[in-house]
């Protein structure tokens, strides 16, 4: 990023200026104020006389800006409105915007929205507030598996957010209630950090292996997590903030009903794989008789054709998480008949188990299971599996 | 060893008779009337995007773990102590100095141009030169959550750590047991790593994939190369009274067992593991010998091994335990060896059995995160229980316990210590040195 190039009146765009402070203006010094901005304070001891007036800073005009310039100074430092220790950056000779001299001060994190600063010279002071973010209040679009009825052996549930969200603060914003009053919320895994998607759109909540498994002691001291039979709701309460800080305006509960536990591996043989071909292109649907892991169809599931070349698609989950109907990016130039449906071996159901074993297994089990399973798909038809190909969702195996 | 180790402790802890809380005292330094100089980040930074684990390879090297990004890189850190860093520098002793930071989350927030609730500190590691504290931060504000090493001195000038762009390198494998690249595609990958390790130039990586759930160790030689192992790791939890295959290693240590180095892990739920050093290679599927159970509902966060003195003022190793949800624990390194060479726990504990191996709780909690500070010092990230506010301190070495956390009988004016107490004033004397309050020695 340059430095202005123009002088006084024609300021590149992105840029804008602060207003004129002084330390004893300083607190009204701010631009673009808004009701919310945090108010400047002013350590009464240190503040110079209001004749030492700083010229007019010219702030990097983006929504978290990553400059500031101070015309009229040698040397500068930037302050959080009302610390002690000034903000961790650098400083550069800067282009001024009138005669003399300037100085760009670059913090090393953006300036935060929301936030007032305080520029800080031999001679004067001025304060600046960065705008907070124009942002959506974020929402809660999903809570995986979405399934009404799930298996009391679940070993993992993502929460999926309109915005990227912040870590939440200290009071627990995700509660598990049993129907009736008790909070479970202590059987989710707790990590150091948040399991966040990169995005900061999914957090994956997994619930303590101790509280799922089938070890005896564990189960009577502690107690499993879920009883089948019994109903639950997780709730996403409101006020967690988004990046932005926008806070979660509305709660978000999810019902369900624990269902017996599902010790079987996943065994594509047993899906209900069905083609079509229409008007709207050539369709697939898998139904997996169970409810699987959302991120697995996402990850692990794969279209290839004739050759062994990956066709791009999109897998689209439905009917509570027990079916997925995957679309070519592109209509397929041939129809299914030459394809075949790709599964990773560690493609999980709810319960987490994969191919190879199920989640709960001995020592070793699966160790030497291939890593890939395929099915070949039939053109307009339900493709051939070792069972009859029953859509609706199997009696749990154990 | 155990014992007279415990007879020490009950000496130390006779000090504090009639405790009450006092209250924090946070000394906020004048402002200045000359604005300081900016800190400078003294070259082009690396934006790291989540660094949970730090460790030092030596005394020039800061290995920094970053979870987004799925690396571990290799950080210049200068072993010359600045002159403006306190004592440490002055005595040219790492450690020598303990902390007495109370207000480290200000401080942090002030640096990194935030709120103080704005950062979380995920990691501690102590220069083994300079004695400076090195913090894994991250920092939230705006559009994005970043990570930041802060650099904290026992003066409190903090700094940021420069990261040069070309820091060398290695990319952890995402999903453990995949090595190929599933359909030649991956997605991103979603890691989290909760503990480094330094041993005998090879460095072990502890952490879980989100996606898959599993448990994974990495290793890989140092300097750090390309070349990545991947083995997967299996435990019997005795209270769980099963194998488990996922939860991931949260902290672990190495000890020497009859010439053979064995990796010594705990877990959620406290089960502490052994695995001989030399089974970890790349691909292979590992289980341990479990050789004590720490404790049911916690999840420990520090291990550490090092030699302090028993109360005959002899040397006594001991690997100390920092938890989460309980005090922190001490025992002798020996009932580790006997453990490991023993059958290893193979049925089901009750949660009321003790299988703790002899271990004694210490009176350290509201702890985040410990880290070895030289030869008489514990680095300490804490939280005050009352305030909230982050404060980073140091215990000493077979005392754990700070003397200024309490207000005892001790410190009520004209109070006189009887001929009998003179040991226990002297020892107070020390310790008030030791944290910073050389005011209120007792003459």
């Amino acid at each position: 990023m340059r430095p202005p190039a123009a002088r006084g009146a024609a300021l590149p765009a992105g840029v804008f200026l602060a207003l004129l402070g002084s330390c004893a203006a300083a607190d009204s010094a701010a631009t673009q104020p808004s009701a919310t901005q945090p108010s400047a304070t002013q350590p009464s001891a240190t503040q110079p006389s209001a004749a030492d007036r700083c010229e007019p800073l010219v702030i990097d005009g983006r929504p978290s800006p990553r400059w500031v310039d101070v015309p009229g100074a040698h040397s500068a430092a930037v302050f959080v409105a009302g610390a002690e220790r000034p903000v961790a950056g650098s400083l550069a000779p800067a282009r001024p915007l009138g005669a003399g001299v300037a100085r760009r001060f670059r913090p090393a994190f953006a300036f935060a929205p929301g936030l007032t600063y305080e520029v800080r010279t031999a001679r004067c002071r001025a304060s600046f507030a960065v705008p907070r973010l124009e942002a959506a209040a974020p929402r809660v679009m999903a809570v995986y598996p979405r399934s009404p009825s799930i298996p009391e052996n679940v070993l993992r549930f993502y929460v999926t957010f309109s915005e990227p969200m912040a870590d939440a603060a200290s009071s627990v914003p995700i509660r598990l209630l049993r129907e009736g009053g008790e909070d479970l919320s202590g059987v989710f895994f707790r990590p150091d950090e948040a399991l966040w998607s990169a995005d900061r759109r999914r957090l994956t909540l997994l619930v303590d292996p101790g509280r799922v498994k089938t070890g005896l002691r564990a189960h009577r001291t502690l107690g499993r997590a879920f009883v089948a039979g019994e109903r639950y709701r997780l709730e996403v309460r409101a006020g967690w903030p988004s990046l932005a800080g926008k806070p979660l305006e509305t709660p978000f509960v999810h019902r369900f009903v624990a269902t017996p536990e599902d010790r079987a591996k996943v065994d594509p043989a047993r899906w209900c794989v069905r083609t079509t071909e229409g008007a709207a292109g050539a369709r697939l649907t898998v139904g997996f008789g169970e409810p699987v892991d959302h991120a697995s169809v996402q990850r692990l599931l794969r279209v290839a054709n004739a050759d062994d070349v990956l066709v791009p698609g999109s897998w689209t989950l439905g009917a509570g998480d027990a079916q997925a109907r995957w679309t070519p990016a592109e209509p397929l130039g041939a129809a299914f008949g030459s394809h075949r449906l790709l599964v990773g071996a560690r493609f999980e159901d709810v319960a987490g188990n994969d191919l190879r074993a199920a989640f709960d297994h001995g020592v070793g089990a699966g160790r030497h299971a291939p890593e890939l399973v395929t099915r070949s798909l039939r053109a307009a038809g339900v493709a051939g599996g070792a069972e009859p190909c029953d859509e609706s969702l199997h009696e749990p195996r154990r | 060893m155990l014992r007279e180790q415990k007879v020490l402790l009950i000496a130390v802890s006779g000090l504090a008779l009639a405790c009450g809380k006092r209250s924090a005292e946070t000394e906020a330094p004048a402002p200045s009337a000359e604005p300081a100089a900016p800190v400078e980040a003294e070259a082009a930074s690396l934006p790291f995007g989540s660094v949970t684990a730090l460790a030092f390879a030596d005394a020039e090297t800061l290995l920094v773990a970053d979870s987004h990004r799925g690396r571990v890189y290799a950080i210049p850190a200068a072993s010359e102590a600045r002159t403006d860093t306190g004592e440490a520098g002055e005595t040219g002793e790492a450690g020598a100095a303990g902390f007495g930071l109370r207000d480290l989350d200000t401080r942090i927030a002030e640096l990194l141009g935030t709120g103080p609730r704005q950062v979380r500190v995920r990691d501690l590691a102590v220069h083994p030169v300079t004695g400076e504290a090195y913090l894994a931060v991250a920092r939230s504000g705006g559009e994005e959550v970043s990570s930041a090493v802060v650099i904290a001195p026992a003066s409190g000038e903090l700094r940021l750590l420069a990261a040069p762009e070309d820091a060398p390198s290695v990319a952890l494998p995402g999903a453990a047991g995949e090595g190929f690249a599933f359909y030649g595609y991956f997605p991103s990958q979603s890691l989290t790593f909760t503990d480094l390790l330094v041993h005998d130039g090879k460095l072990y990586v502890a952490g879980l994939s989100h996606a898959e759930f599993d448990s994974t160790l990495w290793s890989t030689t140092l300097p750090l190369g390309e070349a990545v192992a991947t083995t997967t790791v299996e435990i019997f939890h005795g209270i769980h009274d099963q194998q488990e295959t996922r939860a991931p290693i949260r902290t672990m240590a190495v000890v020497e067992v009859d010439g053979a180095d064995h990796l010594v892990a705990a877990y959620t739920c406290t089960p502490l593991v052994a695995f001989p050093l030399a089974s970890i290679a790349d691909g292979a599927h590992i289980t341990g010998k479990t050789i004590g159970e720490m404790g049911y509902g916690n999840t420990p966060s520090d291990m550490l091994v090092y030699t302090t003195q028993d109360a005959q003022q002899q040397p006594l190793e001991v690997l100390f335990l920092q938890n989460a949800d309980r005090s922190a624990q001490v025992l002798p390194v020996e009932a580790v060896r006997e453990a490991v060479r023993g059958e290893g726990i193979t049925e089901g504990v009750a949660l009321t059995e003790d299988a703790t191996l002899g271990a004694s709780s210490m009176p350290m909690t509201n702890v985040l995160e410990v880290a070895d500070q030289g030869p008489r010092h514990l680095a300490v990230l804490r939280r005050d229980a009352q305030e909230g506010d982050l404060e980073l301190i140091s215990y000493l070495k077979g005392v754990y316990f700070r003397l200024s956390d309490f207000q005892s009988e001790y410190e009520i004016p004209g109070y006189a210590y009887a001929e009998a107490q003179q040991p226990i004033r002297q020892f107070q004397n020390m310790m008030k040195v030791d944290e910073g309050y050389p005011d209120h020695v007792s003459e």
